[in-house]
C-alpha cells in the first residue's frame, strides 16, 4: 500500500515541479511577496503584508489547488498515460489518494515558502516587537447576553409589550438573535455593559480594550461619556473619558495584576453622559464593540497556525478537483469544481441567508403570498446554504488571515477542528467518491 | 517438437459484444460481436485483423478497461478486475503513453512501486529489462526525446517488469526498425519457451506467423476464422519439395514422373525474406565494425 500510493504521490510531485504551471506559480509568489508596500504606517504595512500577501497567494494557490486537481488525472486519462496505472493491481483508492497527496504537497509547500519568505521580510522591517506581537481575544460571557436579553423580556413582559399568540421563548429567542447581531442606541444617562471571562494566567497580564461606537454623528463626531474596567468586586481599575475628539474608537490599557491575582471575569461599562435635553444616544453592538485582548504567543506561531488552516483548504479544493477529474475531461472538471466552489463561497456566512429571509418578511409585508413553488424554492434554497454554511464552518470559524492580519492569536483548537473537518474528513467523502467513480468508469483513448 | 500446454485456459472470451453508445445512450457502434475464444497456458495467440476489427476494444475488454456490453471475460478463471489477475498480467498498448519528462529508469520505477516491487528487487529487474530491450545507454534520458520504436521498447520493458504470466502486446513491431521487429519477435519467442502466455495483437501478419501457435482473425467485430497456423495455412492439395542441391536431370525426372500421371509443377529457387537479407547484412555490418 506505502509503496503503492508512494509511487504515485512521487510522479504527482513531479510533474508538478516540472510543470509550467507551477513554476509560473512559482513566479507569480515571488511576485505577490515583494511588491506589495504599506500605506506608511508600521500597522499598515504589517497588515497590508499579512492579509493582501497572504490573502492574494492563498486565492492563486487555492485556484491552483482545485485546476491542478482536475488537471493531474483528466489530462491522464484523455491521453492514454492512466492506462497502465489502471491496468496495475493498484486500487482505484490509492490512485485518488497518491494524487491528491501530491497536489496538497506542492500547493502547501508554495504557501510555506510565502510565508518564510513573508516571515524573512517582516522580520528584517522597521517592526518593533509591540507592532508585531500577538494577541488573545478574550470571549464575553456568553451567559451575560442571555441574562440582558432575559431582563429585555421581563421589563416587555411587564408593559405588556408581547404580542398574544407568540410564545414566550420565541420572543427570547428574538430577543437574544437581535442583541447578538443588532446595534442598539445608548440613550444619555444610560450606561451599558460587557462581561469578559478570563482564562487561567490572564489576570496576570496585561489588559488591552478597544471600544468602537457610532456617534449621533456618524463617523465625523465623538461622543460624551465615558469607559470604565470594572473587577470582580466591581472596582474601577482603569476609566476613560471621551469626549468630542474621539471618533469611532478608543483604547484603554489595564496594566498586569490590576484585575486581582486569580480573576476570573471583568466588565466594560459605557455611560451616555450626554445632556438627557440635547444629547442623542450613541450607537453600540453587544457582540463588537469591546474587544480585550492579552498577549499569547509570538508572530511565527500564529503564522504557523495559519498555514495549517489554510492548508486544510487546499486540501479540500484539491479533493474536489481530483475528484472531478477521474469524473469528467479537463474543460468539464474544471467547470464543474469551479460551480461547486462557488456554491461554497456564496454560501459561507449569512448574508445569503438573511437577505433571503429579508426578501421573504418584505414580501409578506407587501402582502403577497408566496406561490407553493416559490416557498418550496425558498426552502431548498435555505436548506442548501444552510447545509453549506454548516460543511464551511469548521474551516470559516477559524477566521485565519483576518486574525493574522489584525495580530491576534488564531485559536488552536478551531485549527485542529478545521483541518480535521476540511482537511480529512470532506476529502475523505470526496476520495470515496472519486475511487468509486475510477472503479466504475471505462477508460477509452486511442 | 510438439509444445505440450495446460489444459486451464489463461483467457476466456464468451460471447463477447461491445456497443459504444453516445452521450444519449443510443447504440453508435458494434465494435465486437458475439466473439468467442479461449487461451491456453502457455500458448502464443495472435488476435488478427484489419484496422477497426475491434483487436483493441477486445483487448482492452480483456484486460477490464473497458466493460463488455455483454458477454463475460476471465482471466485465469477471475474476472479481469481483480488485483490477484493483474499482478500476473503485463500489458503494452499499441500507442506508448508515457510523462515525456520521465526517463525510462524513473517511469520503469514508477511501475514497479505499482506492482509494490521492493527497491532492491526493482533495480535489478529495471537494469535487467534496460538491457534487454537495449536501452541500457538511454535509460536516463528523459522520454520526451525518443523516437516511436524507443518509446515502444520501454513500453515493452514495462508489460516485462511484472514477470506476468499473461504478456498482453497490442500491435508490439509498430514504429520499430526491422532489428527491433526481430528482437521483439525472439522476445516473444523466450517468453513462450518461459511457459508464459502471450497475446500477440497485429495486422502484421508476417511477424504473427513466425511466433504465435494459434490465431483468431477478426473482421467487422466478429471471429472470420479461428484455429492453428498449421490448421489455416496449410494447403491441403499442393506439395513442396526442397533440396539443397540437386541436378537438372534429377530435376527433369522428378518433373516429367509427377507430370506423367497429370500433375502440374512449379519450380523456383527458395528466396530470403527482405527482413532476413536486411539482418544479415546488418549484422555483417556490425561485426565489421568490432573488428576495426
Amino acid at each position: 500500500m506505502r509503496r503503492q500510493i508512494g509511487a504515485i504521490f512521487v510522479l504527482g510531485v513531479r510533474s508538478a515541479l516540472r510543470s509550467r504551471l507551477v513554476m509560473a506559480l512559482f513566479v507569480l509568489l515571488i511576485f505577490i511577496t515583494s511588491g506589495i508596500k504599506g500605506d506608511g504606517t508600521a500597522a499598515g504595512e504589517l497588515r497590508m503584508q499579512l492579509t493582501w500577501t497572504l490573502g492574494t497567494a492563498f486565492a492563486v494557490l487555492s485556484a491552483a489547488s482545485l485546476w491542478i486537481g482536475c488537471s493531474t488525472l483528466a489530462a491522464d486519462i484523455e491521453t492514454g498515460r492512466h492506462t497502465g496505472t489502471a491496468v496495475s493491481p493498484v486500487p482505484p483508492a490509492f490512485v485518488w489518494i497518491g494524487r491528491w497527496l501530491a497536489i496538497v504537497t506542492v500547493n502547501v509547500l508554495l504557501l510555506a515558502f510565502v510565508m518564510v519568505l513573508l516571515f524573512i521580510k517582516l522580520r528584517t522591517g522597521a517592526f518593533t516587537a509591540g507592532e508585531t506581537a500577538v494577541s488573545r481575544l478574550l470571549e464575553i460571557d456568553p451567559q451575560s447576553i442571555e441574562q440582558m436579553a432575559l431582563n429585555d423580556y421581563n421589563s416587555a413582559a411587564e408593559q405588556g409589550l408581547i404580542p398574544p399568540g407568540i410564545s414566550g421563548e420565541e420572543v427570547l429567542e428574538l430577543i437574544l438573535k437581535d442583541l447578538r447581531t443588532s446595534y442598539i442606541s445608548v440613550d444619555p444617562e444610560v450606561w451599558v455593559a460587557w462581561h469578559f471571562m478570563l482564562e487561567k494566567g490572564d489576570s496576570l497580564q496585561p489588559v488591552r480594550l478597544k471600544f468602537s461606537f457610532v456617534s449621533p454623528l456618524g463617523a465625523s463626531g465623538g461622543v460624551e461619556g465615558y469607559c470604565e474596567v470594572r473587577n470582580e468586586e466591581e472596582e474601577v481599575v482603569a476609566q476613560l473619558a471621551l469626549g468630542e475628539d474621539d471618533i469611532g474608537s478608543v483604547e484603554l490599557y489595564i496594566p498586569a495584576g490590576e484585575l486581582g491575582d486569580d480573576a476570573s471575569a471583568f466588565t466594560v461599562v459605557f455611560q451616555n453622559t450626554a445632556d438627557p435635553e440635547t444629547g442623542t444616544g450613541v450607537l453600540v453592538h453587544h457582540m463588537e464593540s469591546v474587544k480585550a485582548y492579552v498577549p499569547s504567543g509570538g508572530m511565527a506561531l500564529n503564522m504557523l497556525k495559519c498555514w495549517f488552516a489554510l492548508s486544510a483548504m487546499f486540501a479540500l479544493l484539491a479533493a474536489i478537483g481530483v475528484t472531478c477529474g477521474s469524473m469528467f475531461s479537463f474543460p468539464v472538471a474544471a467547470f464543474v469544481s469551479t460551480a461547486i466552489v462557488c456554491v461554497l463561497l456564496l454560501g459561507q456566512g449569512s448574508s445569503f441567508e438573511e437577505g433571503m429571509e429579508a426578501k421573504t418578511v418584505h414580501g409578506a409585508h407587501e402582502n403577497k403570498t408566496p406561490t407553493l413553488l416559490t416557498e418550496a424554492l425558498n426552502k431548498t434554497s435555505g436548506k442548501i446554504y444552510s447545509t453549506v454554511n454548516a460543511l464551511m464552518e469548521p474551516y470559516t470559524e477559524v477566521k485565519a488571515l483576518d486574525r493574522l492580519g489584525d495580530s491576534i492569536a488564531i485559536d488552536m483548537r478551531l485549527v485542529g477542528k478545521c483541518v480535521f473537518w476540511t482537511a480529512i474528513v470532506q476529502p475523505f467523502i470526496f476520495g470515496a467518491f472519486g475511487s468509486y467513480v475510477l472503479r466504475r468508469r471505462e477508460f477509452v483513448f486511442k | 517438437m510438439e509444445k505440450t500446454y495446460n489444459n486451464d485456459a489463461a483467457v476466456a472470451a464468451t460471447n463477447l459484444t461491445k456497443i459504444f453508445r453516445d452521450f444519449w445512450r443510443r447504440p453508435k457502434k458494434l465494435a465486437v460481436d458475439d466473439v468467442s475464444f479461449s487461451i491456453r497456458r502457455g500458448e502464443v495467440f495472435g488476435l488478427l485483423g484489419p484496422n477497426g476489427s475491434g483487436k483493441s476494444t477486445t483487448i482492452k475488454m480483456l484486460l477490464g478497461l473497458l466493460r463488455p456490453t455483454s458477454g463475460n471475460v476471465s482471466l485465469f478463471g477471475m474476472s479481469p478486475e481483480k488485483r490477484q489477475v493483474r499482478e500476473k498480467v503485463g500489458y503494452m498498448p499499441e500507442l506508448s503513453h508515457f510523462h515525456l519528462y520521465l526517463t525510462p529508469r524513473e517511469t520503469l520505477r514508477y511501475y514497479a512501486g505499482l506492482f509494490n516491487i521492493p527497491a532492491r528487487d526493482a533495480e535489478e529487474k529495471i537494469a535487467y529489462l534496460l538491457d534487454k530491450t537495449n536501452m541500457t545507454e538511454a535509460g536516463d534520458r528523459p522520454l520526451g526525446e525518443f523516437s516511436k520504436g524507443m518509446a515502444r521498447r520501454v513500453g515493452l520493458a514495462q508489460a516485462l517488469l511484472n514477470d506476468p504470466e499473461l504478456i498482453i502486446l497490442d500491435e508490439p513491431t509498430s514504429g520499430l526498425d526491422p532489428i527491433g521487429r526481430h528482437d521483439v519477435k525472439e522476445l516473444i519467442k523466450e517468453l513462450a519457451a518461459a511457459d508464459k502466455t502471450v497475446l500477440l495483437s497485429s495486422h502484421l501478419l508476417a511477424e504473427v506467423e513466425d511466433v504465435c501457435d494459434r490465431v483468431v482473425i477478426l473482421c467487422d467485430g466478429h471471429i472470420g476464422a479461428e484455429g492453428s497456423l498449421s490448421e489455416l495455412l496449410e494447403k491441403r492439395d499442393l506439395v513442396r519439395m526442397t533440396a539443397d542441391t540437386a541436378y537438372e536431370e534429377q530435376i527433369t525426372s522428378v518433373k516429367h514422373d509427377i507430370e506423367k500421371d497429370g500433375g502440374k509443377v512449379l519450380l523456383d529457387r527458395p528466396a530470403m525474406t527482405l527482413e532476413e537479407y536486411f539482418l544479415e547484412i546488418v549484422k555483417q555490418e556490425q561485426k565489421g565494425e568490432s573488428s576495426k
